[in-house]
């Protein structure tokens, strides 16, 4: 840059600025959010299994928890969180490589679709017992 | 041709770091379905506007002065018209040459901002220094050979439509960006030898280089030369692991 003229900053923003966007960028804003979200999730995980630190009684206290209804619907949205963090890391594993990047909108909705029928199965698995 | 009443925002402001800061002034007209979006420019310039800056050069899409962003999406100002706006069809390359069987009457409003991730020069005119240097640094001025078969990647008009859709480029500024890593490519290709392929692939194969890419591939949608610089990052990534690995032209360094 030639001197006297305003140096720009790093713009964050465009991270997370859809408007007027097509399919890789929502993918991209998708990868970001649910990668934040798995991030937090590793703390309350760990939070969580921290209660195993007091004992058989803390073990109780976690099964007992991991059985209850918010647990099982937190769960669920996990499971949902992962999938579509997953299956869209893969299709940019793929497209990265170099295959496929001409069809990298249809990978997208591909992973999205896979995400979407693995997603119906778990959901039936963990929620089903609970039904009964 | 149809008249459309076209009410304009501007993102208008002085010399600035980035469009962001400017204020939105609003302007209505009535425009031709036919005319492009230097025509309005022009007419807001002869009209309620006589002090805006926009760059612009040969009006048919092949100087790449005038990219901007319309409604939030890069075009080149001179292949957008008023009746591919009023029909709300920004996603086709051009406007010209279509009849978009407007109503009479039609109405339609739009908004015009500068490229992003540019310094602004004043109102739409982006400041291309930083982005020339980038092509300066993958020695991107390439030489025609007679014969040689045309690809995709020397089209590049060096619009900087590509660099305003990477949300990459916003985020990290010493990142080459999109038609810089094609012409790099580009460059890699080209049967002529012209250039320095060592700096070439230096410039690519760094932190700031192909593998900052986040595979979002709005450069590509946004190109309006069908450069498809998406595929080139990715295919200078093969060659880059291929050449780390040794698998070709004795590749070790
Ligand atoms: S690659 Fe396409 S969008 Fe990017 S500068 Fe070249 S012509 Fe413009
Ligand atoms: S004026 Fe030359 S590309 Fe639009």
């Amino acid at each position: 840059m030639s001197e006297g003229e305003a140096r720009r900053r790093p713009d964050w923003r465009a991270w997370f600025a859809p408007r007027g966007r097509r399919t890789g960028m929502w993918a991209f804003v998708l990868n970001r959010i649910t990668g934040l979200l798995l991030l937090a999730y590793v703390f309350v995980h760990l939070a969580v299994l921290s209660v195993l630190f007091q004992g058989p009684a803390g073990y109780d206290r976690l099964v007992r928890w991991m059985s209850s209804w918010p647990f099982l619907l937190f769960d669920v949205a996990l499971v949902a969180v992962l999938l579509v963090h997953g299956l869209n890391g893969v299709r940019l594993v793929f497209v990265g490589l170099g295959a496929g990047s001409h069809r990298q909108r249809e990978w997208f909705w591909a992973a999205m679709a896979a995400a979407a029928a693995v997603f119906a199965y778990t959901t039936y698995l963990i929620l089903a017992p609970a039904w009964r | 041709m149809a008249e459309v009443e076209l009410t304009v925002r501007v993102l208008r402001g002085p010399a600035r770091a980035s469009a962001a800061g400017g204020r939105y002034e609003t302007y209505t007209l009535r425009a031709d379905a036919g005319w492009s979006l230097l025509d309005v420019l022009e007419a807001l310039q002869a009209g309620p506007a006589p002090d805006l800056m926009y760059r612009h050069s040969c009006h048919h899409a092949s100087c790449g002065t005038c990219a901007l962003r319309v409604d939030g999406r890069e075009r080149l100002a001179c292949l957008t018209t008023v009746g591919q706006i009023a029909a709300g069809r920004l996603g086709e390359r051009t406007g010209h040459g279509k009849d978009y069987r407007l109503p009479r009457g039609a109405r339609a409003a739009v908004t015009l901002e500068p490229l992003r991730s540019f310094p602004v020069l004043g109102d739409l005119a982006a400041d291309f220094a930083e982005f020339f240097g980038k092509l300066d640094a993958v020695e991107a001025d390439l030489v025609a050979a007679r014969g040689e078969e045309a690809t995709h990647f020397e089209h590049c008009i060096t619009c900087g439509a590509c660099m305003s859709a990477c949300p990459i480029v916003a985020s990290d500024l010493e990142y080459l960006g999109p038609a810089p890593l094609a012409l790099a490519l580009r460059g890699l290709q080209d049967p002529t030898k012209t250039g320095s392929d060592a700096r070439r692939l230096a410039a690519a194969d760094q932190p700031h280089g192909v593998w900052r890419c986040h595979h979002v591939f709005e450069c590509t949608a946004a190109c309006p030369a069908g450069v498809d610089p998406g595929q080139a990052l990715m295919e200078l990534r093969a060659r880059l692991v291929r050449r780390r690995l040794g698998w070709r032209e004795g590749a070790r360094r």
